[in-house]
């Protein structure tokens, strides 16, 4: 049987925790962004299997479900990568030099314009200003808040990022 | 109303309660928790049972003062509490072990004390310019009591203009009363609140519904997110007065996805609130019923228009519509709907409680009351403030800010979020009140500033607006979608240095045409550019004429010299391993930078600044005149 890029997992598996999902929001309107926060939460993503079972669950076309998802930046359909880094370039972030920051970062990576490594260990990808300016250059590494980074401490990150990547393989 | 008396009783005992014993209260909003403040709350329990201290140890939200994060609270019993900052996990046991053992007050670690009176030392805040800049209203009860805990918000008269509301007014003597005291929508549009209200109480319809605006996404604007995360329930009790006035049944509170804490703050704050009796069925015994949700947005600058947002509720993508039918007629589920601000409905308690003439007595200008503004950028102090309305923006900078770093000049306020401007220094006088900006063609906007010096180029930062704002389009009117995307090309090259002068024509021909979009995001894009274009029209010209940035910010225009022979040595070995991108190698003894490699990060200069020299680009301005005048 050819190997079909599916947006990652087994199917079976998936729809186990997603039922659960449904069933509390089964046949209501107004829910869909908490019906996908909450498979982002249990999946890490939101996998392009499930937008048929919630558009059945909620009474809408697998378009239109398809539609909201893409819509918002915050939902992704591809499993995350091991080792994420979000980037704020908000307008304190950026003039303090946050972007040469990320090219730093992506060139000792080798993040690729996706926004991640070939083998999806790393990940850059931005955040948006949620007002942390105290912080500035602010980036999270793997949710975890790195304040006051400057360009110098690019190389510093990258070196935490693949001790990162160490421990998350074994 | 009896209900509401036995609550606030009940309230008032447990406050009174904690007197007897030291307190010590961690600020643990999502500010204080970036800047390390669970650490420090593990620190202080730990301490507290290690050194077998009789304290109460508990959480508060956000002063509001940023800078000194994470923030403790200490109180000894009979005297006033004292604010110590930054305490993190490292310094936090030594601190509670001098204050509350040894006696010390620590007054090198201390922001300042409440109370009127100086404290071994600790200036009190009511004599600090910060705080004497500041009326703080809306903020009162931020940093001093629990968000989580509803009885704290009670015990500080909350919800008592709920009760006073319910039992005494009608709904028709509410809207007169807001529209009396003229209080406008603070999310931008300054929309007077009272009429808004009475267009949704007087529209037909069963079903109608309210909505909290709380997807505040303009970068470095913050002002909601302090109400939201430090005093939940003043955001609910002005949404119920709300319902109340409207005849809704139904509210929706629509926070932004990267506010995780003020999302889970709000739904604690309802389900509190419905515990009590305040949200559900008959709230406080009376006739009406109205119950809360949270919407958790997930990324959508544009979801912050109002019929963005209610597309985002109705499950649909959130793409704004044209108007009429304005919400009032037709909004969520088409049903009649009224789309507030958070900082409009924590408002609203206020004027039922004090009265019109109090609200009417604050404020240097036409408008009036409080308003909320956050301060980030260039400036010494990342702050959240409160001042009266009409304040001058230099009040501000340097009694709240403390000003800009030492030798630094301002060269620009970025003000209105992404859609507003960049005004010059010479706005520093004129007082913040919507009415001075918009004759100028510019708006005040919900409340960030963002303080830019003279090593930043405002054109790079109108390109960064305007670069956001086209990313946030949501695609449906081509006016938007495509317009932005040419002003984000055209602005592009001027930093480029690629730009011509028929390229100002064009991005002003542009502005023209945007102001036919769907929504107020399209028609507000060629903002950061109209306004830089009015007050440093000098920086397009360098940009354009010259191919020069004099912020040196452009990096397409910079480039960093090292002439053979100025590093050698172990200097030279230096320079080639500072640089992240080896665009440093050693030609013999000698560093030298490969130009095409480098990426301008400035590094090099900063370790070796006698060797290396940052300067304007001569040799890319001589190849782009040649390609333009060949």
């Amino acid at each position: 049987m050819p190997d079909y890029p599916s947006g990652g997992g087994s199917l079976p598996v998936q729809l186990a925790g997603l039922e659960s999902i449904l069933r509390e929001f089964q046949g209501r309107k107004g829910v869909l962004l908490e019906v996908f926060h909450r498979i982002q939460h249990t999946y890490g993503y939101v996998p392009l299997a499930t937008i048929e079972p919630v558009g059945k669950a909620l009474h809408m076309s697998a378009p239109a479900v398809y539609g909201t998802l893409t819509f918002y930046t915050e939902f992704r359909t591809s499993p995350p990568p091991k080792v994420r880094i979000g980037m704020c370039l908000g307008p304190t972030c950026h003039i303090k030099g946050a972007e040469v920051t990320k090219e730093i970062l992506e060139h000792h990576l080798g993040i690729a314009k996706d926004g991640s490594t070939l083998d999806n260990t790393y990940g850059v990808h931005v955040v948006q200003c949620a007002g942390h300016c105290h912080l500035a250059p602010l980036l999270y590494l793997n949710d975890e808040v790195h304040g006051n980074v400057e360009i110098g401490d690019a190389v510093r990150v990258v070196e935490d990022a693949r001790r990162l990547a160490g421990v998350e393989a074994t | 109303m009896d209900a509401y008396a036995a609550l606030k009783a009940s309230a008032e005992a447990l406050w009174a309660g904690r007197a007897a014993r030291p307190r010590i209260e961690v600020g643990l909003d999502s500010s204080n928790q970036h800047a390390g403040a669970a650490a420090t709350l593990t620190a202080v329990r730990e301490a507290v049972s290690r050194l077998a201290i009789d304290a109460e140890v508990g959480t508060v939200g956000d002063l509001g003062m940023c800078w000194a994060e994470p923030l403790v609270t200490i109180t000894r019993p009979g005297e006033p509490s004292v604010v110590y900052g930054p305490v993190t996990a490292e310094n936090a046991a030594a601190l509670i072990e001098d204050v509350l053992i040894r006696g010390n007050r620590r007054s090198d670690l201390a922001l300042g004390a409440w109370g009127d009176a100086p404290l071994d030392g600790i200036t009190p805040f009511s004599q600090q310019p910060y705080f004497q800049a500041q009326r703080r209203y809306l903020l009162a009860r931020c940093g001093i009591i629990d968000p989580e805990n509803i009885d704290h918000y009670l015990a500080s008269g909350g919800y008592a203009a709920l009760d006073k509301a319910l039992s005494s007014l009608r709904p028709e003597d509410i809207v007169k009363e807001l529209s009396d005291a003229n209080l406008t929508g603070r999310g931008g549009a300054n929309f007077p609140t009272g009429r808004k209200w009475d267009f949704l109480r007087t529209a037909r319809g069963d079903t109608k519904y309210m909505v909290c605006n709380a997807d505040e996404g303009d970068p470095g604007a913050f002002v909601n997110r302090i109400l939201l995360e430090s005093d939940p329930h003043l955001v609910l009790e002005g949404i119920i007065i709300g319902g109340y006035v409207t005849g809704a049944s139904h509210g929706f509170v629509y926070i932004r996805d990267e506010y995780p804490v003020a999302v889970q703050r709000v739904r604690h704050a309802i389900q509190q609130a419905s515990e009590r009796g305040l949200l559900g069925l008959k709230v406080l015994g009376s006739d009406f019923s109205f119950d809360l949700e949270v919407i958790q947005g997930a990324g959508a600058y544009v979801c912050g228009e109002e019929t963005g947002l209610i597309a985002s509720i109705q499950d649909y993508r959130g793409m704004p519509r044209i108007k009429p039918p304005f919400p009032a007629q037709a909004g969520v589920f088409m049903k009649p709907t009224n789309v507030n601000n958070v900082e409009t409905y924590a408002y609203a308690p206020g004027i039922l409680m004090n009265g019109i003439e109090w609200f009417k007595s604050v404020g240097h200008g036409p408008s009036k009351g409080t308003k909320l503004f956050s301060l980030s950028g260039r400036i010494q102090r990342v702050c959240i403030i409160e001042v009266d309305m009409g304040t001058p923006i230099r009040t501000l900078m340097d009694a709240c800010g403390s000003g800009l770093e030492e030798g630094r000049t301002l060269k620009g306020i970025q003000q209105g979020g992404p859609l507003g401007g960049i005004i010059p220094p010479d706005w520093l006088d004129t007082p913040l009140d919507p009415t001075n900006f918009n004759p100028q063609g510019t708006i005040m906007g919900s409340g960030g500033l963002i303080f830019l010096d003279e090593r930043d180029c405002v054109i790079d930062m109108c390109k960064w607006l305007i670069a956001f704002d086209q990313d946030e389009s949501c695609g449906r009117c081509t006016t938007c979608r495509v317009g932005s995307m040419r002003m984000v090309d055209i602005l592009e090259r001027i930093t480029r240095g690629h730009g011509v002068p028929e390229d100002l024509e064009i991005m002003q021909q542009l502005s023209g045409v945007m102001q036919n979009a769907n929504c107020v995001h399209g028609q507000f894009i060629p903002g950061p550019f109209t306004s830089t274009y009015k007050w440093f029209r000098e920086e397009f010209d360098a940009h354009i004429l010259e191919q020069r940035c004099p912020a040196l910010a452009c990096r397409s225009m910079v480039e960093y010299r090292l002439p053979v022979g100025a590093a050698t040595g172990e200097l030279a070995d230096r320079l080639v391993a500072i640089c992240p991108v080896g665009a440093i190698v050693k030609e013999g003894n000698s560093a030298v930078i490969i130009d095409s490699r480098c990426i301008r990060c400035g590094l090099c200069a900063q370790a070796a600044p006698a060797a290396v020299q940052r300067a304007s680009r001569e040799s890319y301005r001589e190849q782009v005149r040649e390609v333009r005048y060949a």
